[in-house]
């Protein structure tokens, strides 16, 4: 999955206010790549757009978003069926709202198998289980038959997942997957798609706030602020060797806390989108802001073969990261 | 040292027979014969999983659910044996943060009424001295003079949350049961949080319950550390101790899931694999 330069504005009442600007972004198979971010910097948005499933009032102004070589940005509703689900799937932070209550989980998964493979009841509803097994649930057989609210938070997810694998896609998009989960909850789910990645082969993109999970699962790592992406590297090289003050300034306020220290944090706020500035986006809570080098447009720029920096002073910083 | 707190046998059971609302099935102790203390000045730190009963134990100590068995010590005094008047002077020196200001702030009522009224109930004060004691109490978590005129739907999740803390600290309190402080809260906005209770912990010598499911942020703020499960608690000690040498199997759990150190080193399973395949796009 390939997107270049996606450009998305939200009509609010300032008007068509940018949200997403200029976003590439590329998924191969076989990786996890993380998009981190606070909220309010346009990441959930960008995972929306990737499948085209923006509300209403949302829409792509410019750019492209290529799935295995076809620009989804041009499909039509009817093409756009035989990508989300099939090529790409997608699961979200609160699982249990994305099942209808009214409903046997099975009954779902299974009508999803039914709608894109065309396959009798009975055929997807044994597909079901394997599907269920696949994901570690427990006594698939017994379990197809039950409703959401018998499922914990955790079983929801994979539920999810299970409805996700169905068409055995290229892609999974992985919204803040294991937010609203407990501890050990979210170990044994994210222990499950790393697996099924490994297993499938398929790509991975990690939405998440929360560096600890993208530390682990991730083999690539792109940052956003405000809209933009302002790093992507490798997960050692960002981790290690932070390039941006941003992604810098996140990671001490985060990782590996030591008592007694102020934890590290940054001062203010993600702006609005509709007073992102046209200079430097992070300028003024930037430890590292000189006005007369950061007062201007900082265009994302290569520092070498897979590290990218969207800062002006990148050159000349050394900026702490996590001790390797 | 004093205690600040010092809880004995304390049991809360829902959906006891007998009840208006009486369950079918068995009922569920909540809160499970828990003994804890607290010494003056210091950081308690409860951890648990949802379901625990973290935030119900929060509550019985604050007497804002009543118990089913059991003794509160707070602050010297026996909270069980209180009249409502009593109780209502006993909520000035021990307060509450909740976890999310959206919902704890009155959406119609100015942020320094919200921030007043505490100091209402408590009675003794006249206008301008409460006036005098909102501004003095914003300032010291950081807002400024102009945020007293507005609503809360005006201000960001951080700045409402420092008015939830200015509320709970405007009475001048010993004692503040924290319920998950800073879980509805953006990483970068959770620091600057944390480090404000820290620093009037030191300023003014406050203790903490802390009620957090992040060890991450227990371990930098807690002096002692008390982890819950199906309400009981399973292991408590000095933070330092339960961190790097967990007794109890449910605390090494706990830590074990707490995710990622450095990249790729504590990956789960397997190698790490060279980056960079095919790009799905080029793929059939």
């Amino acid at each position: 999955m390939l997107a270049r330069d996606l450009t998305v504005q939200v009509e609010t009442e300032h008007g068509w206010v940018t949200v997403v600007d200029g976003v590439d972004l590329t998924v191969r198979r076989n990786e996890i790549v993380g998009l981190v971010g606070e909220s309010g910097s346009g990441k959930t948005i960008t995972a929306l757009s990737l499948l085209r499933l923006l509300p209403p009032n949302a829409r792509v102004r410019r750019g492209s978003v290529e799935v295995m070589g076809r620009d989804i940005t041009a499909m039509r509703e009817r093409e756009l069926g035989d990508v989300r689900g099939v090529r790409v799937a997608m699961i979200f932070q609160e699982p249990r709202r994305c099942l209808n209550p009214a409903f046997t989980v099975g009954d779902q998964v299974a009508e999803s198998v039914r709608r894109h493979r065309g396959w009798s009841r009975r055929r997807s509803m044994r597909r079901t289980v394997e599907l269920f097994e696949l994901v570690e649930i427990p006594e698939a057989v017994r379990r197809v038959r039950q409703y959401p609210h018998e499922f914990s938070g955790g079983m929801c997810q994979r539920v999810m997942l299970a409805m996700a694998l169905a068409c055995d896609p290229m892609m999974l998009i992985a919204d803040e997957p294991t937010t609203a989960l407990d501890v050990t909850v979210q170990r044994q789910v994210l222990e499950l798609i790393r697996r099924l990645q490994v297993e499938r082969g398929f790509g991975v993109l990690l939405i998440t706030h929360d560096l600890g999970v993208v530390a682990e699962m991730c083999d690539r790592v792109a940052v956003m602020y405000a809209g933009q992406v302002v790093e992507e590297a490798d997960a050692d090289t960002l981790f290690h060797h932070p390039g941006n003050p941003y992604t810098s300034a996140l990671l001490r306020s985060m990782l590996e806390p030591v008592r007694g220290e102020p934890l590290g944090f940054i001062p203010g706020r993600v702006p609005p989108p509709h007073l992102f500035p046209s200079t430097c986006r992070f300028e003024d809570r930037c430890a590292y802001a000189v006005e007369s080098v950061c007062g201007r447009p900082i265009p994302l720029r290569q520092i070498s073969p897979a590290h990218l920096i969207r800062c002006a002073r990148a050159d000349g910083l050394d900026l702490p990261g996590v001790p390797g | 040292m004093t205690a600040a707190l010092s809880v004995r046998g304390l049991t809360k059971v829902y959906g006891r027979a007998g009840g208006p609302f009486r369950r079918h099935g068995p009922a569920l102790t909540a809160v499970d014969a828990v003994d804890l203390d607290i010494e003056a000045g210091r950081t308690l730190g409860l951890v648990g999983e949802s379901g625990a009963g973290k935030s119900t134990l929060g509550r019985l100590i604050l007497r804002l659910i009543e118990p089913d068995a059991g003794s509160i010590s707070l602050l010297g005094t026996d909270i069980a044996a209180l009249s409502r008047r009593e109780l209502r002077r006993m909520r000035a020196a021990a307060t509450m943060i909740f976890q999310d200001p959206y919902i704890s702030l009155d959406p119609r009522m100015l942020i320094k009424d919200s921030v007043a009224e505490p100091l209402l109930v408590s009675g003794g004060h006249t206008r301008a001295r409460r006036r005098e004691k909102v501004s003095d109490t914003l300032r010291r978590v950081g807002l400024r003079e102009t945020h007293m005129e507005r609503f809360p739907h005006e201000m960001s999740g951080g700045q409402l949350q420092r008015v939830a803390i200015a509320r709970a600290l405007i009475t001048d309190p010993s004692f503040i049961v924290c319920d998950e402080p800073v879980a509805a809260l953006d990483v970068s906005t959770r620091a600057q949080v944390i480090n404000l209770l820290n620093d009037l912990r030191e300023e003014r010598g406050i203790s903490y319950l802390f009620i957090s499911h992040d060890l991450r942020l227990v371990r930098l703020i807690a002096d002692e550390v008390a982890v819950m499960r199906r309400g009981s608690l399973v292991e408590k000690g000095e933070a330092a101790r339960v961190f790097d040498h967990p007794e109890h199997e449910y605390t090494r759990e706990l830590l074990a899931a707490i995710p990622g150190r450095s990249p790729r080193s504590r990956r789960f399973g397997g190698t790490p694999r060279s980056p960079g395949l095919d790009p799905i796009s080029g793929v059939g």
